[in-house]
């Protein structure tokens, strides 16, 4: 069934122009940022003195800013692409044909987030083809590239949790994206309270429940357990506060 | 006492005490009723009676704050098809990949979804536009998809919300058939607004009203008690005023109304009882020569039982 639901999220996101849209808009924003990074990068090179040309790290200066972009950017899509996952099924009442069929609310919730994630990845792989530039101009450091992919994929699967959750609580696809981008908001900003307190424990408790703390690891080329079971039990737990929200239906 | 075990027997979904509210709202107050195998049930009320909310609960879309509903087969309580309200459809997908869509996600084995699909395509006339998209057709032929999703998986109980709504009469004449066919294998609880239509393809009939059933049971069993046997509608040319006396001094007589028509007296009289008063009335009006120019036992339509129970009695 989680099969079934995932072939038919996939079915509407590639015959619905939105994506499509979305996907087109954060390729033309990417490149443009990749370009001027890039372009920004050599003509500091180029003028700089030749002994002080190797305090200009590429890595730092053109790879982790293209995935801080791609992460910020992602900010804005996944509440556009999570709005409807939900608020259409209430909306066109199509919610009450997987309520009453044989699946349990959790293989729903698991079938539109794993095409979500789906999404998040076909995405993703437009951008793939900035590495391959990059592997074009003797950019060696390839693990940067795994982890940061990593990493990114994994945010997005925070951000995507958000938006299908925000998804549920309205049939106004824009009401559920502002929703969606305010909860993801609220998990930003977080990390930014953490980094301005002055409390040693607040500092740590505001950091550590910041999504795009646990990104800062992977984007320098670290990959650390304790984040990836950040993330796992994030996205799990926002799944099961879905789940009450889903089974609310028969008591509202 | 053979009725009785049969009725038992013939039981498919027993609804009792079911209550329901919406915050301080009660919507369902304490309803019982039973469907019966192999019949078709009309479920029948005003706006806002309740009549969707106690739908929603019978397919489990929603949970009733107490009571129960019974299936007799447990096993058709997770293979009930049903239409409520708006028919819900992807208007992303054509007609044949919605079908196919839902037939394997109510878990129709693989082998037998095209089956089923062709069958739900043919029984309500969707093969000349099974490959077009949702959007793109008529609101009729969506609600024709409308029912064909709910028997696409061929279930043993059906639920239909205003199933005809959004069609023109040729297609209401094709859909109630189409029903009536139905009725060999499937136990149907059908609610509409169409009275005549319900009338002519219902067995039994619940009415709820403000949350409460009103009526429920067999349409002629409840046209009998709320007739009796005697409503009589007659016309005299000459008025008598012995003759309405006379009218009011019969046994089980209820209501009576006078009124003049074209020169002449129309009389619509209620009686309730079982014994015939036809024969006594028309000789009175001969003996008064009061001159009788037309007489008829009318039976109550289920319109006349819906209004009667629901806002008062219509044949005053």
């Amino acid at each position: 069934m989680i099969g079934l639901i995932v072939k038919r999220e996939m079915l509407m996101f590639f015959r619905n122009p939105m994506g499509f849209l979305v996907t087109g808009l954060f390729c033309l924003v990417v490149g443009w940022l990749f370009m001027h990074q890039l372009d920004f990068f050599i003509n500091n090179i180029q003028k700089a003195p030749v002994h002080l040309r190797n305090h200009y790290d590429f890595t730092n200066e053109v790879v982790i800013k293209l995935f801080s972009n791609v992460n910020f950017l992602f900010l804005f899509i996944t509440p556009i692409l999570g709005m409807s996952f939900f608020s259409a099924e209430y909306k066109n009442r199509t919610i009450d044909l997987y309520f009453s069929a044989r699946i349990s609310d959790f293989e729903l919730i698991l079938g539109k987030y794993i095409s979500f994630l789906l999404q998040g990845l076909f995405i993703l792989a437009m951008t793939t083809v900035y590495p391959l530039v990059l592997s074009n101009i003797q950019m060696n450091d390839t693990a940067f590239i795994y982890t940061g992919y990593i990493g990114i994929f994994l945010n997005f699967s925070c951000f995507a949790s958000l938006s299908l959750l925000s998804s549920s609580f309205s049939r106004n696809p824009i009401i559920c994206a502002l929703f969606g981008f305010v909860l993801i908001m609220f998990t930003w900003i977080l990390g930014f309270f953490g980094q301005i307190s002055s409390h040693y424990f607040l500092s740590q408790i505001l950091n550590f429940l910041s999504v795009n703390y646990h990104l800062t690891s992977f984007l320098k080329g670290a990959v650390s357990l304790s984040d990836i079971f950040f993330y796992l039990s994030f996205n799990l737990y926002i799944l099961i506060v879905l789940k009450k929200r889903l089974e609310s239906r028969k008591w509202l | 006492m053979a009725k009785k075990i049969y009725d038992s027997v013939m039981r498919e979904i027993i609804v009792e005490g079911i209550t329901k509210s919406f915050g301080n709202r009660k919507v369902l107050d304490n309803i019982s009723f039973t469907v019966h195998r192999g019949e078709i049930h009309g479920f029948l009320g005003p706006n806002g009676a309740g009549k969707t909310t106690t739908m929603k609960i019978l397919t489990q879309l929603l949970s009733a704050d107490s009571g129960a509903v019974t299936f007799q087969n447990k096993n058709l309580q997770a293979s009930v098809g049903f239409l409520l309200d708006e028919p819900p459809l992807y208007s992303d997908m054509t007609v044949r990949e919605y079908l196919k869509f839902l037939a394997q996600l109510r878990s129709v084995p693989a082998k037998l979804i095209e089956e089923n699909v062709e069958y739900a395509l043919s029984a309500l006339d969707l093969k000349p536009i099974e490959n077009r998209l949702i959007e793109n057709i008529s609101k009729g032929y969506k609600q024709r998809v409308g029912i064909a999703q709910a028997i696409v998986h061929k279930p043993e109980v059906l639920i239909l919300d205003e199933p005809t709504v959004g069609l023109d009469p040729k297609s209401v004449v094709e859909i109630r058939n189409f029903i009536k066919g139905l009725r060999e294998e499937h136990t149907i609880l059908l609610s509409s607004h169409l009275l005549y239509e319900m009338g002519l393809v219902c067995d039994r009939i619940t009415i709820i009203k403000n949350g409460e059933i009103v009526e429920t049971g067999e349409i002629k069993e409840i046209r009998k008690k709320l007739a009796g046997k005697n409503h009589l509608q007659f016309r005299t040319k000459k008025e008598s005023q012995e003759l309405d006396l006379f009218i009011q001094q019969l046994p089980g007589y209820q209501s009576f109304h006078k009124e003049k028509i074209d020169n002449e007296f129309s009389y619509q009289v209620h009686f309730f009882t079982e014994q015939d008063i036809r024969s006594e009335v028309v000789a009175k009006t001969v003996e008064l020569n009061a001159e009788l120019v037309f007489f008829q036992q009318k039976e109550l339509s289920l319109e006349d039982i819906f209004m009667q129970v629901t806002d008062g009695d219509v044949t005053q």
